[in-house]
């Protein structure tokens, strides 16, 4: 089983927190509001039973998800989701309008996808500066449903990794737990690893 | 004669290509390696009053100098620099681009939706291209549903006899002013009212008679009150509950005194009453100081004990609770 060193965890987490801090500005400053990100745990969890896992960690099987897909030097899907409840929360306060209704209208959803689009492409652009690697995104699309039907698990699982990040909303008077996770191919995998060996190494080298 | 559309020569699909972004019902810009204009399309032409001339070779905050580290560059520079596609919402930007229906009269902006995508062009440069949909119809619909959807909540939160707010508003607003209180460190009390000898009331005039006491009683507790945030309630058949946020103890029992005067001045008949010859209150008041946890529902069992206490006590009175201890 593939597995991370402690020094490739810490580099990934670091990465992650330089890109969601930098996404945090960005939000604070349309909502004009301070607003806090931070990427406290990670961990790897191996493809196939994904929704399982996930729902476990989560404690939630009903979730609202934001998903982009990465490609370049490495393949990933990338997700942010929260918990159905608290996304309602988030978005009530990012656009300041009482959320009467159950369920995100069709412009709060795009509000919520925004959200998504500035944190996964904080999250990779940081990747792509430290890591020197090249990605185009596409466009957030948005999810709602139970945990295995946003992620839903690929025959070859087996090929595929989970990367699962915890993220920390903070909003005034708030506190938020939302989750990201990349779906990566293993060979996509090996080459992330790959490149954090070599920004280890001119790190350290310097 | 037909054309079979793979004979098509390649300049024609070009020019033909070029054509269809340029009548899409939308905006289209496709913005070069360097951040300048390299297409703009007819329906941006119409909506910014920026010819197609003028737009090409410059960028955008040449072009609209308002544009300088908006949101909207900056996910221009993600997509040519970072290769990162982004969206600006109608939610969190209302219009990021001076869109007008007229542009020569700028009255209303357009609400906009905007996506912008790189486009690989060669030898790691890309282009970008950026979509404007007009959404100022569906956020329009949208805020009407709102509005009835709110106007609906609003009805099932009302009392059909006495127009007040049920029972239902009454937990959500206590929740909410309680929450408040917490936070705020600010006290919060609640009253507790019962009209006495109601059910006699009822048998001697007839339940009409009844419905329409209990309006009159809901209207002069609204009257008294004073303050936008303090809220009565009908608590069920003859009880009603006043929510007084930021308010201590010993004023909200000055304020039931008010109501229990205002509500004997109405001087409405009761022949079959035992306190005496008019409609009487009886009222139990709960004051919560700044900084106390008591708990919400606690808040309003505390104001009905002393409610008990008040018709024990005689009735046509205010009582307010007090710590069994300290009765003692």
């Amino acid at each position: 089983m593939i597995d991370l060193s402690e020094l490739q965890r810490d580099a990934l987490v670091e990465i992650f927190n330089i890109g969601v801090g930098q996404a945090a500005s960005s939000l604070s400053q349309i909502v004009g509001e301070p607003i806090m990100l931070s990427v406290p745990l990670l961990e790897l969890l191996p493809g196939g039973h994904q929704a399982e896992a996930i729902g476990t960690i989560v404690r939630s099987q009903r979730v609202c998800a934001v998903s982009q897909d990465f490609s370049g030097d490495m393949d990933a899907r990338a997700f942010l989701f929260f918990p159905e409840g608290k996304t309602r929360e988030i978005v009530r306060r990012m656009v300041g309008e009482s959320v009467s209704a159950a369920e995100l209208s069709e412009m709060e959803q795009e509000a919520l996808s925004e959200i998504g689009n500035i944190i996964l492409n904080a999250c990779f652009s940081s990747l792509s500066d430290l890591l020197h690697t090249r990605f185009s995104s596409s466009l957030p699309a948005y999810h709602l449903g139970m945990v295995g039907e946003v992620l839903p698990t690929r025959k070859d699982a087996e090929e595929e990794l989970l990367l699962l990040l915890h993220i920390d909303f903070s909003l005034p008077s708030n506190e938020i737990h939302g989750y990201l996770v990349f779906l990566l191919t293993v060979p996509s995998f090996n080459a992330l690893l790959g490149q954090i060996d070599s920004f280890l190494a001119s790190a350290h080298g310097n | 004669m037909a054309t079979d559309s793979t004979s098509i020569p390649l300049e024609d699909r070009f020019r033909l290509s070029m054509a269809a972004a340029n009548k899409i019902n939308g905006g289209v810009a496709i913005i070069d390696g360097m951040g300048a204009v390299w297409f703009w399309n007819q329906w941006l032409e119409e909506k910014s009053g920026v010819p197609c001339g003028t737009a090409i070779g410059k960028s955008l905050p040449e072009l609209f100098p308002e544009l300088a580290d908006s949101r909207m560059i900056q996910a221009v520079d993600g997509a040519l620099k970072r290769g990162m596609s982004a969206l600006l919402s109608q939610s969190l930007h209302k219009s990021p681009l001076p869109l007008f229906e007229r542009p020569q009269e700028k009255t209303q902006r357009l609400q906009q939706a905007i996506q912008v995508t790189p486009l690989e062009y060669r030898d790691g440069i890309r282009f970008c291209l950026v979509q404007v949909n007009d959404v100022s119809i569906a956020v329009k619909k949208e805020q009407l549903l709102r509005e009835q959807a709110e106007a609906l909540r609003g009805l099932a939160y009302i009392d059909s006899l006495t127009g007040i707010p049920n029972r239902r508003r009454l937990d959500e607003y206590l929740g909410d002013e309680w929450r408040r209180a917490q936070r705020s460190s600010t006290p919060l009390s609640v009253i507790m009212l019962d009209v006495d000898h109601f059910k006699q009331y009822n048998d001697t005039y007839s339940h009409a008679e009844g419905d329409f006491c209990l309006q009159r009683v809901a209207n002069a507790i609204k009257a008294t009150l004073r303050r936008p945030a303090d809220l009565v309630a009908r608590y069920g058949g003859e009880e009603f509950s006043v929510i007084l946020p930021d308010t201590p103890a010993n004023a909200a029992v000055a304020l039931a005194e008010d109501i229990r005067k205002h509500i004997e001045s109405l001087d409405i008949p009761h022949e079959s009453s035992e306190v005496t010859t008019h409609i009487t209150v009886s009222m139990g008041v709960s004051g919560m100081s700044a900084g106390s946890t008591l708990a919400a529902a606690e808040l309003l069992l505390q104001a009905d004990s002393a409610l008990y206490q008040a018709k024990k006590g005689g009735r046509n009175r205010v009582t307010l609770y007090r710590e069994p201890a300290a009765q003692q």
